[in-house]
């Protein structure tokens, strides 16, 4: 028998000052999987609400690529938090993202070359160049981010390079 | 050690065992194909550890680990492992602060790690066979190997650095607290770039990228409004902003190949010779590679162009028409040459015409605007052959060298050859053909739409419905049958068609008169009309006079106004018609008779359009009413 039931940390302080050290590492490579701000802080949201319930074993040791891995997921699988309406309803409401973000316009909404070749790259073969090259995690935390072996993160990463700079070269001419 | 791309990706991150990498290096020295692969796969990694950075302040981080449960309203948010000593309420991102950190992304240089420091636990690097796209398997882990570090980073040329200042980063401005985060911020601490070191290693030196900062919001209403209508407007901003540079793009393009243009004209004195164009402003093609450097007149020896020797202290009695053989000129306004002045030869050549002191002597103001005439093939190959015959007789034909000893060129003879280089390779009309060429391409569509636009009142002059009353003239070429020998006449005769109101041109009297009039029939006399019969069908009323006799008379059908339609029937006796049964569309009929006309007037309930027809065997006149 499979226990499912949500593992309720008791003390969350580490995991507080866990999410205070990389929460911006973790909403900028959000920011940069999913193309926008706004959505970013919701899915980091929601990875940080699902791992608050599902703690790892080693919160110390393996803390910030496990991290990563709920937000990868929040991301891939679309868990916002708090989640959207459903039904009629959300046609007359507009929510609002939990942390409201000021667009601003030099940096987060600006569409260069570099964001547009990298919207073109598939999510997995994205996540696992922006953990590799933006949070500079190592191919065994990626491969924990992405719920993959190290040598497939490595696959990934190579493949996601080779594709990238091919895009990029393409639509930078 | 294969190529692989594999391979180069974990060369870079750093991730192979010692014994790897220093095969790989190896490798590196004889493989000009990998060598490439490993500065793409830099440049990729650059570029992406180059993406903005986002900074969350403070108070939206309680409030986010607020709403997610972690901490409660009143509970302090504990402070950053990492945060900068003696700092704001907001502290600096770490990659700001110029120091390492839990949250740096990427590791500076550690010097253990440098110094071979035994590697942390838990950060083993793994070995593994790289894959080589041949079907060699899976990748194998080896057990109980821990090599060292993932994020060792061994620096090959350690004192690269020296000399080199210090990167002095500051906090931006638009992270001060207060400040309007619409404003572009000062790109100084964004744009500090370092020299670019090879391959990967360009992403531990380079400066840091640029930070956008989560900021609060003062007051929420209105403001995710608010911020996509600044989004709009930056966007709409933008897209003026291109399409105005397009347009000054292109009105440049245009008066620069109009000026282009008119340089490249070849201007000839009355007598033939060619002179440069004066055009103000616009500098020579011809000279413009030596419109800043003016050598001596002992060194303008063009190597591929053949030297004249036309200076004026040679030849004092011979203009210089008559040197290209075109004759004396016949202008009195055209003197011959002075000396030639050396001191102008030498000074820097001017890039505007008229400017220097010779031009005046080349290009008379009198002759600014006298006759222009493009050079012809006849033109430019008797240019051609006289200026062979200038050469000395070593020189084989077509051979443009200069003679050895021939003298040099002077100014005046340096100003003709470079207003008679063009023709040599053809450039003046290659190039004003090209020219007009790119202006028709603009004013393609401007043909097109013109094009288009007759082609469509065309097809509608030639396809549309025409109001024009047919005349007399236009009824009387399709003439009804004479006689009963003749075939049915129906599909030879086309009925005539009248419209009421309408003016049929020529027969036009005044008011009653009959407004549009039709006209057919042979003139067969003797005729008598047996009778009227009537039908009615959905949207047609027909009209039948029964008609005894041999050949169909002249017939006028004409309305008069919108309610009397009036038929005369020339040279034809009747009795009185019948009435019709319905009065939909005629109401009531009479006859009269002038002279030997016959003349029937209907009573029209409303306007209708007519069409009139002889049919034979038996004869009968049909007027169809619509």
């Amino acid at each position: 028998m499979v226990n499912v039931t949500p593992h309720v940390l008791h003390d969350t302080s580490d995991l507080v000052a866990l999410v205070r050290d990389h929460l911006d590492e973790m909403v900028s490579y959000a920011t940069h999987l999913v193309g926008d701000p706004d959505d970013a802080v919701e899915f980091v949201a929601g990875g940080l609400q699902h791992a608050s319930r599902f703690p790892p074993a080693q919160l110390s040791s393996g803390g910030r690529p496990w991290l990563y891995r709920a937000v990868t997921r929040a991301c891939r699988q679309q868990l916002r938090y708090p989640p959207r309406p459903h039904g009629p309803a959300r046609l007359f409401r507009r929510t609002r993202p939990p942390v409201h973000v000021e667009i601003d316009a030099t940096a987060a909404e600006r569409m260069n070359t570099v964001k547009r070749a990298l919207m073109t790259v598939p999510f997995d073969r994205r996540a696992a160049l922006l953990l590799r090259d933006l949070a500079g995690l190592s191919y065994r935390d990626v491969g924990v981010a992405l719920e993959t072996s190290p040598e497939a993160a490595a696959r990934l990463l190579a493949g996601a390079r080779r594709q990238f700079g091919a895009v990029y070269r393409e639509i930078a001419l | 050690v294969k190529c692989s791309l594999l391979q180069l990706s974990c060369y870079v991150d750093g991730e192979l065992n010692p014994q790897q990498r220093g095969q790989m290096d190896a490798h590196l020295v004889g493989c000009n194909r990998c060598r490439g692969g490993l500065a793409y796969l830099g440049e990729e990694a650059h570029r992406v550890s180059s993406l903005a950075r986002v900074h969350v302040p403070d108070h939206s981080v309680h409030e986010l680990l607020e709403m997610v449960g972690l901490i409660g309203a009143a509970d302090p948010l504990p402070e950053r492992s990492n945060a900068v000593p003696g700092g704001t309420d907001s502290p600096a991102p770490p990659w700001l602060s110029g120091g390492s950190g839990g949250a740096l992304p990427w590791d500076p240089r550690r010097a253990e790690a440098e110094a071979g420091a035994p590697p942390e636990e838990g950060g083993e690097a793994f070995d593994f066979v790289p894959f080589d796209g041949g079907g060699g398997g899976e990748f194998s882990m080896p057990e109980g190997e821990v090599t060292g570090s993932a994020y060792r980073w061994t620096d090959p040329d350690p004192g690269r650095d020296e000399g080199i200042p210090p990167i002095q980063l500051s906090r931006p401005t638009y992270l001060v607290e207060g400040t309007d985060p619409f404003e572009v911020p000062d790109p100084g601490p964004e744009t500090t770039t370092v020299d670019p070191p090879h391959g990967y290693e360009a992403s531990s030196h380079s400066a840091a990228p640029p930070v956008t900062e989560l900021t609060p919001e003062p007051a929420r209403a209105g403001a995710f409004a608010e911020t996509g209508v600044r989004s709009l407007a930056g966007e709409a901003r933008s897209l003026f902003r291109r399409v105005v540079e397009r347009i000054s793009t292109e009105r440049a393009l245009a008066g620069n190949h109009q000026d282009i243009e008119a340089s490249l004209e070849v201007r000839t004195t009355p007598g033939g010779s060619l002179l440069p164009s004066p055009v103000s402003g616009v500098a020579e093609p011809a000279a413009a590679a030596q419109a800043q450097v003016w050598p001596a007149p002992s060194q303008q020896v063009h190597p591929s162009q053949p030297v004249l020797d036309l200076e004026p202290a040679t030849h004092p009695s011979r203009s210089v028409a008559e040197e290209l053989g075109h004759g004396p000129l016949s202008t009195s306004t055209w003197s011959p040459p002075p000396p030639a002045n050396e001191a102008a030869d030498l000074a820097p050549r001017p890039a505007v015409w008229g400017t220097h002191p010779n031009d005046a002597v080349e290009a008379p103001a009198e002759l600014a605007g006298r006759s222009q005439r493009t050079p012809t093939d006849d033109d430019i190959s008797a240019s051609m052959d006289r200026l062979r015959s200038t050469m000395g007789p070593s020189h084989p034909a077509g051979d443009v060298r200069p003679a050895p000893g021939a003298p040099a060129v002077g100014a005046l003879g340096a100003r003709l050859r470079d207003a008679a280089a063009p023709l040599w390779d053809r450039r003046p009309a290659v190039a004003i053909s090209s020219v007009q060429a790119r202006h028709l391409r603009r004013e393609r569509p401007l043909i097109a739409f013109a094009g288009v636009t007759a082609v469509v009142l065309m097809v509608g002059l030639a396809t549309g419905r025409s109001e024009t009353p047919v005349t007399g003239a236009t009824a009387q070429s399709h003439p009804a049958p004479a006689g009963g020998g003749q075939t049915n006449g129906k599909a030879a005769a086309a009925p005539a068609v009248a419209a009421p109101g309408q003016q049929p041109g020529s027969a036009a009297p005044a008011a009653p008169q009959a407004a549009s009039v039709i006209s057919i029939g042979s003139g067969g006399t003797g005729v008598k009309v047996a009778g009227v019969r009537y039908g009615a069908h959905p949207g047609d009323f027909r009209i039948v006079f029964d008609m005894n006799g041999g050949a169909a008379p002249n017939v006028a059908v004409a309305t008069v106004g919108t309610d009397v339609l009036r038929v005369t029937v020339s040279g034809a006796t009747g009795g009185s018609p019948a009435q019709p049964s319905t009065t939909a569309v005629v109401t009531s009929v009479k006859v009269t008779h002038s002279g030997a006309d016959l003349v029937y007037e209907f009573q029209l309930a409303h306007a209708v359009q007519v069409a009139a027809a002889f049919e034979s065997s038996p004869l009968r006149l049909v007027l169809d009413l619509h």
